[in-house]
């Protein structure tokens, strides 16, 4: 897997992830450790292209939720802990963070993984990427 | 014409892809349609990831898996030597919950059970973990 970073301005700044290839366990890691990259430098509104991530399975989608976490100003689970720690840990906030994260042109078989997973409703997904931007 | 292929190896996160390939390359082999063989892709991987996250703690051991028609659908077996463990006893997750409000992780089995048709485990008698997946093809 590897990203591309671009930054727009827009009514916020938008920042656009692209993760490129397919997202498992042998990478996840790397889309969270990028994204808190991004955050730390500043990101604060983040467009994740999913346009050419054919694959994506489970553990793409506890990327997925640590980088809400994460733009939402929370601190997802270390993985250096294991899993267990990701397993283990007990929401309880009530912020809504999604309106940081929203997703582009997610291939098909990533969408109905979301869908699969209840996590499809979680997220703006947009097809057009000036709406999306926009949609901030 | 091809009805059975096995792959044998020890397996870290990095063959995930060469996982994939191999479900895809033995179930496409018997004419399984496109939208199948991608259920079986996810499923297996799904299978995969928690024998090695699970099973073996994150380290490299080996796993066998094996894809073979019966009748109109395609059964993928997995095999491991990891701890006994029988996966289709976790309970589902609460996919309802708000995001903030649900556990980490745990979609894997979930995810098998929502795209294939048959899911058995069973320890086998030499004590190995065997993971069976039937899913209906047209052929």
């Amino acid at each position: 897997m590897h990203f591309t970073v671009e930054t727009l301005q827009a009514r916020v700044p938008v920042t656009i992830l692209g993760l490129h290839g397919n997202l498992d366990a042998s990478n996840f890691e790397e889309a969270i450790a990028k994204t808190r990259d991004l955050y730390n430098a500043g990101t604060r509104y983040l467009l994740l292209d999913l346009s050419d991530m054919p694959f994506m399975g489970s553990s793409g989608l506890v990327a997925l939720h640590s980088i809400v976490l994460l733009m939402g100003s929370e601190e997802p689970p270390d993985p250096e802990f294991g899993w267990q720690a990701f397993h283990d840990i007990d929401r309880s906030s009530d912020a809504g963070p999604s309106q940081f994260v929203k997703l582009l042109s997610p291939h098909p078989k990533v969408e109905r993984t979301l869908r699969i997973a209840g996590m499809i409703d979680v997220f703006e997904v947009h097809t057009d990427r000036e709406a999306a931007i926009a949609a901030f | 014409m091809h009805t059975e292929s096995t792959l044998r190896i020890t397996a870290e996160f990095r063959d995930l892809a060469r996982i994939r390939r191999f479900v895809h390359d033995a179930a496409t082999a018997l004419r399984c349609d496109p939208s199948a063989v991608e259920d079986l892709i996810l499923a297996v991987d799904e299978a995969a990831t928690n024998i090695i996250v699970h099973g073996y703690q994150c380290q490299p051991g080996p796993i066998e898996i094996e894809v073979r028609q019966i009748g109109d659908s395609v059964m993928v077996r997995l095999r491991d030597q990891a701890p006994l463990f029988d996966p289709t006893l976790v309970p589902p997750p609460n996919i309802e919950l708000p995001l903030e409000q649900r556990p980490f992780g745990g979609m894997g089995i979930h995810m098998i059970r929502q795209v294939v048709d048959e899911l058995f485990y069973c320890a086998t008698p030499d004590g190995a973990n065997e993971l069976t997946l039937l899913k209906a093809c047209r052929m």
